[in-house]
């Protein structure tokens, strides 16, 4: 009893000084990693974490990895070559036991094997946390206990972003929606077979197989959307990339012709927004309520360079989705969506595979980006809003060449798998969004480059593009 | 994308809106340029198509490998802020101020007796002796807990630098003569050859494995 009651003190004693000592010393900030599939997020958050381990390595050890933000954090009236305030960077436990931790070591081997290869797309959550020890300044603060900066990032797929804007609609209006969506364009012709079954459904009685069977053919028509046209805006996410639970009957839904707001039980309405409503329902609570509402600052990754070479209504679709996400996200403000209680500070836009475009035009995709995500930044409250061109992790060289006698900028990469340079020239890079003479009907896929190859990268860092500025609009008030 | 001639136009390179040869290394050094209006327009020029192009002749073939190797953050103390020199000007007026007293005291002394002034000055040095002596007990103490919070901190990283890791780890075993394990200790770290401490039969995550008879660190 006694040992029970002495093991229960020091408990006690062990948790209120920690908790003193956290809250004295330490700041937490949730960084909200999003943006559409294939952005790069899996990529940005490999980077970020190799190169600020590798620049907190401790004292005479630490290296120069993010310059923008080796500048930021050197001590005030410190000269230009001090040494900054960083002490130290470990990666910490990110705090929830039941979401996978996001696997730096696995994604670091595929970058420096032999024969390099991008991360992995992400199929699930995962989460990771790195703490800064950071010293402070001042004459008194040089003698006083460093401060710990607590980043906490979340990694998922792109595609579960864009089950944000359902939370708020009904199973009726999103099949209007989605139907008119899906006899425009190229979606007509993705989804014919999808549509040719539409009306032999019996409305009264649902038949389960059937309705099994048009759940395959929606969900294969977004898949062929994704993959072969470039759409971005696809939706339920979770078709694309289940997660967990992808057998469970609830996924087993599609829009259809005519649901009426409120049907009649038993009827095939009935059943399909009752699936509607559990998907929602199964979102909201392991996805947007317990880890999408806590974010403090947001970065959003837009392949604004994907988009623009898969055609206009990649493009445009590409906008639309940014600008749906968008309207879900209030910045500075006290909500996601409605019942939600986030507050967004920062918000940073980046167009990625910023090195599949020379130096001279990475600004056109900088205002490019701008120019795109315009309908988006309504929402923006207050809070500073910055736009970057990024490479997370910089796989090709500028290179010039002599085109007709005149000097041409482009770039230079190793194709990924078979190893072959080849030069890149990205075309015109508008600095708004085009006008339709821009668009004609030959759509170009973007090259994969293998990543740099360097005995340094990995645990010396790895070579990018714009994350240090990035990364300093992000955190630098914390820094 | 339109069709269109191969020669585009080259909008960026008159209006000076890249961010310099920084960026086209990939190190971007420089914080993006503020917000401003975008560039003109671009002109009635068709647009230029991507392309996927071959090298030309005489331009190297081999991986991309940007000679990566980031700078060393090297300690260096930053300059006295102003409050360090504040702090300091008051430091050296009270301490002048005491020194002053002091003599003066002492002066004193001697002007009524020199037996008196004697023991003044006997009274004075043993204090004096005694504040120094405490002085410098506090600072080898102090230095004796940031070499150790140092130690630990070497130590956090499995793939630190072994060598100050080593020496630190020395210099504390050197200071617990009353401990025989810290001599047993001794030769162990002198010959470590990392600083991890490898799981029986696991592989080290450098790829590499650890030599025979050169234990780790910890």
């Amino acid at each position: 009893m006694l040992q029970r009651l002495g093991t229960g003190f020091l408990n006690a004693v062990q948790d209120t000084s920690a908790w003193t000592d956290s809250l004295l010393h330490e700041t937490t900030l949730r960084l909200a990693v999003t943006g559409l599939s294939r952005a790069g997020k899996t990529v940005f958050v490999t980077s970020l974490l190799a190169n600020l381990l590798a620049m907190g390595r401790g004292p005479g050890a630490g290296l120069d990895t993010l310059p923008a933000l080796r500048v930021a954090l050197i001590p005030q009236g410190g000269a230009g070559e001090a040494v900054p305030r960083l002490r130290g960077a470990r990666l910490v436990p990110p705090g929830h036991e039941d979401i996978p931790t996001f696997d730096l070591a696995r994604h670091l081997a595929a970058l420096t094997a032999p024969s390099p290869s991008w991360p992995p797309r992400t199929n699930d959550l995962t989460e990771t946390a790195v703490e800064l020890t950071l010293g402070r300044d001042g004459l008194l603060g040089r003698h006083r206990a460093p401060r710990r900066l607590r980043l906490e990032i979340l990694d998922y797929p792109g595609e579960w972003l864009l089950d944000l804007p359902l939370l708020d609609q009904s199973f009726a209006a999103w099949s209007r929606e989605t139907l008119a969506r899906l006899r425009q364009g190229v979606r007509a012709e993705v989804f014919v077979s999808f549509l040719a079954q539409l009306p032999s459904l019996d409305p009264a009685t649902p038949d389960h197989e059937a309705v099994r069977r048009l759940h395959q053919a929606y969900r294969d028509g977004l898949r062929v959307a994704q993959e072969e046209h470039g759409l971005r805006l696809l939706q339920p996410g979770r078709f694309l990339c289940p997660g967990p639970r992808a057998d469970a009957p609830f996924m087993w839904f599609f829009p259809l012709e005519g649901a009426p707001d409120h049907p009649r039980s038993g009827t095939l309405a009935d059943l399909l927004q009752g699936r509607f409503e559990a998907y929602k329902a199964d979102m909201r609570a392991r996805f947007f309520e317990r880890h999408f509402a806590r974010f403090d600052r947001q970065a959003l990754f837009v392949d604004v360079l994907g988009a623009l070479h898969a055609g206009r209504e990649s493009f445009h679709d590409t906008q639309e989705a940014l600008a749906l996400i968008a309207s879900c996200l209030i910045y500075g403000g006290w909500s996601l969506g409605r019942a939600r209680h986030g507050r967004i500070e920062r918000v940073a836009f980046a167009a990625t595979k910023a090195d599949h475009v020379p130096a001279i035009k990475r600004e056109a995709l900088r205002f490019l980006l701008r120019d795109l995500v315009e309908p988006a930044r309504e929402p923006v409250g207050k809070g500073p809003v910055s736009f970057h061109a990024v490479a997370s992790i910089l796989s090709t060289q500028d290179a010039t060449i002599d085109q007709n006698g005149l000097a041409h900028d482009v770039v230079r990469g190793t194709l990924l798998g078979s190893g072959t340079a080849k030069l890149f020239d990205p075309g015109t890079v508008p600095v708004a969004c085009p006008p339709d003479s821009f668009w004609g009907k030959t759509h170009f896929r973007l090259p994969v480059f293998e990543p740099p190859r360097g005995e340094a990268i990995g645990a010396g860092g790895i070579p990018s593009l714009g994350l240090d500025a990035l990364l300093l609009a992000l955190l630098g008030d914390e820094l | 994308m339109t069709g269109a001639g191969a020669a585009g136009p080259r909008l960026l390179e008159e209006d000076g809106t890249a961010t310099g040869d920084d960026l086209a290394r990939g190190m971007a050094r420089v914080a993006l340029p503020p917000q401003t209006s975008p560039p003109a327009e671009p002109d009635a020029s068709p647009p230029q198509e991507p392309a996927l192009l071959d090298l030309p002749e005489g331009m190297e073939a081999g991986p991309i490998d940007h000679g990566w190797a980031p700078a060393a953050l090297t300690p260096r103390r930053p300059p006295p802020s102003p409050l360090n020199w504040i702090a300091g000007g008051l430091a050296l007026l009270l301490l002048g101020w005491l020194v002053l007293s002091a003599t003066a005291f002492v002066q004193d002394s001697f002007d009524r007796s020199a037996t008196g002034g004697w023991i003044t000055v006997a009274v004075f040095a043993t204090a004096l002796a005694a504040v120094l002596r405490g002085a410098w007990l506090e600072t080898a103490a102090y230095r004796r807990l940031q070499g150790v919070d140092a130690l630990r901190a070497a130590l956090t990283r499995d793939d630190g630098p072994v060598e100050p890791a080593r020496r630190l780890a020395l210099d504390w075993l050197d200071r617990l003569p009353h401990l025989s394990e810290a001599a047993a200790a001794r030769p162990t770290v002198a010959a470590a050859a990392t600083i991890l401490r490898p799981t029986r039969g696991a592989p080290h995550p450098s790829g590499g494995a650890v030599a025979p008879g050169h234990p780790p660190l910890r």
